[in-house]
């Protein structure tokens, strides 16, 4: 009796399992579907007035968030601007053709070249691109907000509607937020850039414009000398100042943003965090050997230095050194740096701190270092002065090592520099007449 | 039962509903240039708009600009289409033209630092790279970038032709053991002594073939010669042995004259104002 029940009961769900009735779960095939999506789709990207903000984080590692502006017309015509491009000094309108297509699901894909290209552009990143996307798959869309993830690389793409139409002034006004973090970070290469926090702590801080990143540099006393901690933090810009999209972390506390005060031009925490401030100092508050690492290191850590604002980052220098009587910025293809011409009558003193070199022999003297070097793209430092030559301007090169640094003239003297017990107070000693 | 099943299918009442395909794309000035003067006479499709299904997956590609897809597209007409059509007739021209046209922005880099400047697929399908950097303004440099892609173009028009009718055996008896997949090794000159047009020539018989239709075309008859020169003795004559079979092909088969094509097309270029085309 008990088998034949199990039978019966394995007939009922046989025959359910056969039922081929499918139930329609939607009312409208796949091909339906994907076509009515795409129509309220573009409706949706039409509808903008102002058309949209894109906040853009390329897939590549480290890199950061950059603004992109579009507006979609019915034409299928899109006009895009954008500050992806560092090189670039003044931002522009550019058009592309777009399309809503179905691949791999929704995409919002420009399909002709514009400044959207920028990060999958293999011409600029020797054939590798940087992290950038054609076509953006849609994750999810509603009339304010749509988000995007890049097809290949898996950047984020936040559409959000645009606040007004001028959006060449929109990205000016982010932009200038930059220009001054890279007026204060480029000021890096001649001291020593830090975040101070409100307990005295500080950090090396260099700001890299290519991957719109900042490194942090924690300098740790150790048994062994100084060790460098690098972490690196993704950032972006917006009207306020800067924001942090990979925090930092400072015991319990994070700081998630730095807000720029034009008037006092310092960029500093929002009252809800913790007090931290981006400062520019004459030397970091550690050995020789730190330093040296520092300005030894050619990777990450370059500013770049092309393109903005150039003569605005001359205007500072000159503020930063009065008694200087003109400020050149050069630049060449293998090296950039200024050229300090001293003002007359101020020989033999240099601009050093206090303007005082006490020379203590012929070939041995001493100062010390005020806010001075210039450097090129080389760990190698070049100032002009009036210490060999009254009538002209020497030029002193000096080379960082492990040791300290070394100084070399244009008469081929030869000098070598000890730091005295501060790292802000040098001994320069003319060692050696390298030629004749 | 067969019956009742084809009387079923045939039923004309059936709602087929709304079409499936929508079209997504409006015709702008560039797609009217091109269904006008390419793809209505010569059948041809040209994909300016970014297709990554047509590319290579694994490229860092980026799309065509916009304002350099004409110009480029009418220089190329004028100084491919136009010239064999003159020589070798409307029906030849219409009959074995490649039938699409891909247009990418950027450069196709290779990881050894190399560059793919052109790919074609099956005589069917051609793909161009690089031009975005086609630039009508410079006539010198924009005109040595049109005869690189002219040689990507007669090269895969030479593998169509010869696919339609093939090439004399005895080409394939001039250099049989000079073959290499290993070609990209290999330098102009050593090529050319072993009586290759091109290194790429050393792949196969049917890329050496295409390549020497490819090399007399897109130089003067002077600059085919000075290349020609560059070779030693033996590889001289290798060469002008394979010259004569493929000059005698285009002939016997064909019917063009590939001296008068080669000076035709040769004379287009040197008088064509680029900028004054790209303005047509």
């Amino acid at each position: 009796m008990k088998n034949t029940f199990l039978i019966i009961l394995a007939c009922f769900f046989a025959f359910t399992a056969c039922d081929n009735e499918v139930d329609e779960i939607f009312e409208q095939s796949s091909q339906e579907r994907v076509n009515a999506a795409k129509i309220e789709y573009k409706k949706i990207l039409t509808s903008s007035e102002n058309g949209w903000h894109i906040a853009t984080v390329p897939g590549e590692e480290f890199m950061g968030e950059f603004n992109a502006y579009a507006v979609f017309k019915e034409d299928g015509m899109a006009y895009v601007a954008n500050d992806f491009n560092p090189y670039n000094i003044e931002n522009k309108i550019d058009s592309s053709l777009y399309e809503i297509r179905y691949t791999q699901g929704m995409t919002i894909t420009f399909t002709t070249f514009s400044q959207m290209n920028y990060f999958s552009n293999p011409n600029n990143s020797r054939g590798e691109g940087r992290g950038g996307d054609i076509e953006l798959l849609v994750r999810e869309i509603s009339e304010d907000k749509i988000v995007c993830e890049g097809k290949v690389n898996k950047g984020t793409y936040i559409f959000t509607k645009a606040k007004s139409k001028l959006h060449i002034d929109a990205l000016d006004e982010v932009k200038e937020m930059e220009v001054a973090l890279i007026k204060k970070a480029y000021l890096s290469d001649y001291a020593f850039p830090s975040l101070s926090l409100g307990n005295g702590k500080k950090y090396g801080f260099t700001y890299n414009s290519l991957y719109r990143a900042v490194i942090i540099e924690d300098y740790v006393e150790t048994a062994e000398g100084i060790r460098v901690e690098e972490t690196i933090h993704r950032i972006g810009f917006d009207g306020e100042g800067m924001f942090f999209i990979d925090p930092i972390v400072v015991g319990n506390d994070e700081i998630t943003r730095l807000n720029y005060d034009a008037e006092a031009d310092e960029f500093k925490t929002p009252a809800d965090q913790i007090e931290a401030q981006f400062v520019i100092e004459p030397w970091p508050p550690v050995q020789v050997k730190g330093i040296a690492q520092r300005f030894s290191r050619m990777s990450f850590g370059i500013v770049n230095r092309y393109g903005k604002s150039v003569k605005s980052m001359v205007e500072d220098y000159r503020m930063l050194y009065p008694d200087f009587e003109d400020l050149q910025f050069y630049n060449e293809s293998w090296m950039s740096g200024l050229t300090f011409k001293f003002k007359p009558y101020y020989f033999p003193y240099a601009k050093f701190k206090d303007n005082k070199i006490d020379i203590l022999a012929d070939d041995t003297f001493r100062f010390e270092f005020d806010r001075y070097v210039d450097k090129s793209t080389h760990p190698h430092f070049t100032l002009e002065d009036r210490v060999d030559n009254p009538e002209g301007q020497a030029l002193i090169e000096l080379f960082f090592d492990e040791g300290g640094f070394k100084l070399y003239t244009t008469d081929y003297k030869y000098y070598y520099a000890i730091s005295v017990n501060d790292p802000t107070k040098w001994l320069i000693i003319a060692a050696l007449q390298v030629k004749s | 039962m067969i019956l009742a099943a084809a009387f079923v299918a045939c039923d004309d009442d059936e709602n087929l509903g709304e079409s499936n395909i929508v079209v997504e794309t409006q015709m702008n000035e560039i797609d009217q240039w091109i269904f006008n003067n390419l793809t209505e006479p010569y059948n041809i499709e040209v994909k300016y708009r970014w297709d990554d299904t047509e590319l290579e997956n694994k490229k860092v590609l980026t799309a065509a600009a916009l304002d350099k897809v004409l110009p480029f597209l009418k220089t190329l007409k004028k100084s491919w289409i136009e010239p064999y059509e003159e020589l070798g007739g409307e029906t030849f021209v219409k009959s074995y033209i490649p039938k699409l046209i891909i247009l990418v922005g950027s450069r196709n880099l290779n990881n050894d630092g190399t560059m793919v400047q052109g790919t074609a697929e099956g005589g069917r399908k051609v793909v161009l790279y690089q031009i975005n950097e086609f630039d009508p303004e410079y006539q010198s440099s924009s005109k040595s970038f049109l005869k690189r892609m002219l040689h990507i173009m007669h090269h895969e028009f030479g593998h169509i032709l010869h696919q339609a009718v093939m090439y004399p055996d005895e080409f394939k008896l001039v250099t049989p053991g000079g073959y290499t997949s290993a070609w990209m090794n290999v330098s102009d000159e050593q090529a050319l002594n072993e009586g290759f047009i091109t290194p790429y020539s050393k792949l196969d018989v049917d890329e050496n073939f295409v390549e020497t239709i490819a090399t007399i075309l897109t130089n003067s008859n002077d600059e085919y010669e000075a290349i020609i020169s560059r070779a030693s003795a033996s590889g001289q004559e290798i060469l002008r042995i394979k010259e004569e079979i493929v000059v005698k092909y285009f002939a016997d088969i064909w019917n063009i004259d590939m001296y008068a094509l080669q000076a035709h097309i040769y004379k287009v270029i040197q008088e064509m104002d680029l900028e004054e085309v790209a303005g047509e």
